[in-house]
């Protein structure tokens, strides 16, 4: 087993690299570049061109992906072009407030999700289940921005129950903070949430239906096993394989898969740097997000393979 | 020709009769002439096309004949936009008066900015969105099933190297990808089928490999080589076949993935522009009115929804009904 | 058979497709003593799998349901039993094993744990108890090695071995019949041969009685007491297995003995009974195999025979018996 995470760990690190290289070159070959984006038309050519080499945008592509490479790997992730801000600053920022939002999320997904997915699992054909599942269908064919649109107009705007968007305001204190906490994070939440659980329930349900249907599952009953017994020990757990691939993409949404609602909410996360970022073509922010991101697929799927490894012994000793 | 289908016939001509009995120049005009065609061929293509066999069996559950009537229904709105839409969706109406008008009599899905007609614009929207998402998928799945079926046939080094860079283009984040390839150029349809198109044939690729590689051992793969068959026949006639079926319910799912992506990028300024209608941008033309004029965003939003809805429910009964290794009667774990 | 442990009374089963009922097991009867062997032989599609599951309730509900008969164990009819009742009764007094053994057995657990999870949950048992008896389980059903192999998954072991598990999981139960639904089916011959001598001396040891459910005649000669042979939902020939080899008194069971390849035997071609199995939804009116069989009459057509008393247990449904005694040998080709 040790062997095994050893070479996915190593994989999983070439990967990122390929990532993150690929991001440069496809960065840098977009049309634009900051300084355009940020001059002014009235400057002269030669300050223009003296701001490029400042930000060492003259160098020739592959030099400047070589001393982007080193300063990567010191640790150092560059000075954003546009808001001339340690990267590392900006993200430091960024990252809790989307954490906020899909932490919550993901907790949600995967607990209501999973419990639904149950539900409807062991009750094949009644009408509840029925009911569920083409709520579900729908909910999860939702545009998140314009269920979040249409979230606002009508709590933000004609009810005025919930605020609009943006953070709580951070200089409360205990309860007062609390509520607004909730009142803020209500809505973004929520369309975050909504998809996710249908995409989870819709998801599990159909493999552990797909389970119940397996020979083995027969063998059980005629072992004259308890209902509860076969289902959570029997059925579950070749149905956690599927689990363990959504919460390996988990991983990835955690930072990257919030970037509509933040647009929407005006949440200032790491999903609204990142559109921002390529927008303005803002090369170190642009590949700081990107690697992060990549690092968060890569690891997710690591752990999602670590995990089925775990679950499944015959693919243990397969490899 | 059964009742239903006698209906579903009509509903060709019955449009193109609409239309004229409105403006009678209408059906003639040169960016209504495909429609029109369309319209008197269609009780012809009725008659011809007879789902048979698998796919009859699979648009028997209620779920395929809603999601199929919703798809068709989008479908056929899209190619008959020109004569379904009251007017044009860049007539501007008078500035003073007809500018965000609510939905009423007159325009049913009120007016914008503009004074251009809703309904009109949701309508022409449908072709623009429902275009570049098929095209997208068709692109996708084409190049996938390419890379797939490469990768299986082959096997060993070949295989390795296209699943590498199958997993390295699966690492990016696809949001940030779409974005960083939409920056490249002026972001017109065509382009924007092509960016989607470029980030989405992976997981196609990984389900035809999947799915050609137990079948190549297989007895009449085996049979079929040794009989000296080259690679592209065997795969044309023989696995092509047996792997269609996952491979167009998975289509069809995807066909509702890209009509959300599309909508998102026109949302943020990125997707189509200006003089394109596509749905996205009608939701983001209305993002700032919400206070007052709800309508420029919810329209558009609801026909994306029923969409990809549709979408969704024809392609969750194909996968069900297409699945070789499906069991039919759901099992109850008491008695 | 005043001791029957388990009883077969007229048992119909049907099944629903598409909006259509057929009976699929129809009017079944027969019963097996404690240490008595039944075997019942048939071509797939005729019920005689579904008759087990029927006896575990195993049915592929609502698919397939009762249709009325009675099945009782010990006396008592178990049909009407609440569901908690009936999930007693399985594995401690009936037990059943399948055809395929690789995808009967979960595959992410250790056969050992598949065997001690119904000690625990059924038998009372604690941990250590029920691993120790897991592995004396498995060396009884004639497992080498017993110890290490209860710690494998059933991916490492062959298709004999599987079968053997599931036949010791069948008997950690300490069940009274076993139900053996076709289980050499899937395995090589000369592994066949072993289960089935397991399957005797199980027998001989342990009291069971063991029903038999195969579509090869071969497999029942020698080994059960009485076979029941079955076509198209029903019983067409019953027998104490002697009887039956001696003076086959069914056309069908002819034919089955006919097809068999012999070792020895000078052949250019093998007999075989022509035409093809009939479904459920598509029985020929009177008697199911006469559209197949060489000796039908215009009778056979119109009447559907029932099975009839020919003396010494030996019941036949046939209206032409007497003359497929005289004859003795399958006269197709």
């Amino acid at each position: 087993m040790g062997v095994f995470i050893l070479r996915r760990a190593f994989a999983s690190l070439l990967l990122v690299w390929g990532v993150v290289t690929v991001t440069f070159f496809l960065a840098h070959l977009a049309p634009g570049d900051p300084v355009e984006l940020l001059s002014d038309p009235a400057m002269r050519t030669e300050d223009i061109e003296a701001l490029r080499a400042r930000y060492g945008l003259d160098q020739p592509l592959p030099l400047q992906y070589l001393s982007w490479l080193r300063a990567l790997v010191a640790g150092d992730l560059g000075t954003s072009l546009v808001r001339q801000r340690p990267v590392a600053d900006i993200l430091a920022e960024a990252i809790p407030n989307t954490l906020r939002l899909t932490g919550l999320a993901l907790l949600l997904h995967f607990t209501v999700g999973t419990a639904l997915a149950m539900a409807m699992a062991t009750r094949p054909g009644r009408r509840w289940t029925v009911a569920s599942d083409s709520v579900s269908l729908v909910l999860y064919s939702l545009p998140a921005f314009w269920l979040g649109l249409m979230l606002q107009f009508v709590f933000a705007y004609q009810l005025r129950w919930l605020p609009s968007g943006g953070l709580p305001p951070a200089d409360l204190g205990g309860a007062a903070a609390l509520w607004a906490e909730l009142r803020h994070l209500a809505m973004p939440v929520f369309v975050l949430g909504l998809s996710g659980v249908a995409s989870v329930a819709r998801t599990l349900r159909a493999s552990i239906v797909q389970v119940l249907t397996e020979d083995y599952i027969r063998t059980a009953r005629a072992k004259g096993l308890p209902a509860r017994l076969i289902f959570w020990k029997h059925a579950l757990r070749p149905a956690s394989a599927t689990l363990i691939t959504m919460l390996g993409l988990g991983l990835p949404f955690l930072l990257g898969g919030a970037v509509a609602t933040e647009v929407i909410f005006a949440w200032p996360g790491m999903g609204r740097v990142a559109v921002e970022a390529i927008l303005t073509r803002d090369y170190p922010l642009i590949l700081a997000t990107t690697a992060m991101a990549a690092v968060l697929v890569v690891l997710g799927n690591l752990l999602a393979d670590i995990g089925y490894a775990w679950v499944d012994p015959r693919l243990r000793r397969a490899s | 020709m059964t009742g239903r289908r006698a209906t579903v016939a009509a509903i060709g001509p019955v449009v193109l009769l609409f239309a004229f009995l409105r403006e009678p120049s209408l059906p003639l005009r040169p960016d209504a002439i495909g429609s029109t065609l369309l319209a008197l061929a269609w009780p012809f293509i009725v008659w011809g096309l007879r789902p048979t066999g698998v796919m009859a069996r699979a648009l028997e559950e209620d779920r395929a004949r809603v999601g199929g009537t919703l798809v068709l229904g989008l479908c056929l709105i899209a190619a008959w936009a020109p004569l379904l839409a009251p007017v044009s969706p860049a007539l501007q109406g008078d500035p003073v008066l007809d500018r965000y008008r609510p939905p009423g009599m007159e325009h049913w899905l009120g007016t914008d900015l503009l004074g251009r007609d809703m309904l009109s614009r949701v309508i022409h929207g449908a072709r623009v969105s429902l275009s570049i998402a098929v095209g997208s998928v068709v692109l996708s799945v084409g190049l996938g099933t390419l890379v797939g079926a490469v990768a299986g046939w082959r096997g060993g080094r070949v295989d390795g190297v296209l699943m590498r860079a199958t997993d390295l283009a699966l690492a990016f984040p696809r949001v940030f990808l779409i974005l960083l390839l939409v920056a490249f150029t002026y972001p017109s349809p065509q382009w924007i089928v092509v960016v989607l198109g470029l980030t989405g044939w992976m997981s196609v690729a990984r389900l035809v490999r999947g799915e050609l590689r137990p079948r190549l051992q297989e007895g009449y793969v085996l049979a079929a080589r040794s009989l000296g068959f080259g690679a592209w026949r065997i795969f044309f006639r023989h696995l092509l076949p047996a792997i269609a079926g996952p491979l167009i319910a998975f289509s069809t799912l995807r066909v509702g993935n890209a009509i959300l992506a599309e909508s998102f990028l026109s949302f943020l300024g990125l997707g189509v522009q200006d003089p394109w209608v596509s749905w996205g941008l009608l939701i983001r033309s209305g993002r700032d009115l919400l206070t007052g004029e709800w309508w420029l965003a919810f329209f558009p939003g609801l026909a994306i929804v029923l969409t990809v809805v549709g979408f969704n429910l024809l392609g969750d009964a194909l996968r069900a009904a297409l699945d070789p290794r499906r069991h039919h009667d759901p099992v109850a774990l008491e008695d | 058979m005043a001791n029957a442990v388990l009883e077969l009374e007229s048992l119909s089963l049907r099944l629903r497709r598409e909006g259509r009922t057929a009976r699929v097991v129809d009017s079944v009867s027969w019963r097996v003593a404690r240490s008595g062997s039944l075997g019942i032989v048939g071509e797939s599609g005729c019920g005689k799998s579904l008759q087990a599951l029927a006896v575990m309730r195993l049915l592929p509900r609502p698919a397939v349901d009762f249709d009325g008969g009675q099945i009782r164990v010990d006396g008592t009819d178990i049909i009407g039993l609440d569901a908690e009742s009936m999930r007693r009764l399985r594995a401690r007094r009936v037990a059943m094993i399948f055809q395929e053994p690789m995808t009967s057995l979960n595959p992410v657990f250790s056969v050992g744990e598949q065997i001690a999870e119904l000690l625990r949950e059924r038998m009372d048992m604690g941990r250590q108890q029920a691993a120790r008896r897991s592995v004396e389980l498995l060396d009884e059903v004639g497992i080498d090695d017993p110890a290490r192999r209860a710690r494998q998954i059933p991916q490492e072991l062959s298709g004999g071995m599987r079968q053997r598990v599931m036949i010791a999981i069948a008997l950690a139960g300490e069940p009274d019949v076993l139900l053996a639904d076709e289980p050499t089916t899937a395995l090589a011959v000369t592994v066949q041969a072993r289960i089935l001598d397991l399957l005797d001396s199980l027998r001989a040891n342990r009291g069971l009685a063991v029903v038999l459910i195969t579509h090869d005649l071969a497999l029942v000669a020698g080994r059960s007491d009485e076979v029941a042979v079955m076509y198209a939902g029903r019983i067409v020939e019953r027998a104490p297995t002697a009887r039956l080899f001696d003076r086959p008194s069914h056309p069908y069971t002819l034919g089955l003995l006919a097809c068999r390849p012999r070792i020895g035997e000078q052949r250019r071609t093998l007999p075989t009974i022509g035409g093809q199995v009939c479904d459920a939804f598509e029985r020929p009116s009177g008697c199911a195999f006469h559209p197949r069989c060489p000796f039908a009459t215009e009778r056979c057509s119109q009447e559907t025979p029932a099975l009839a008393d020919e003396g010494e247990g030996h019941m036949v449904a046939c209206f032409e018996s007497a003359r497929v005694r005289e004859t003795g040998v399958w006269p197709g080709v």
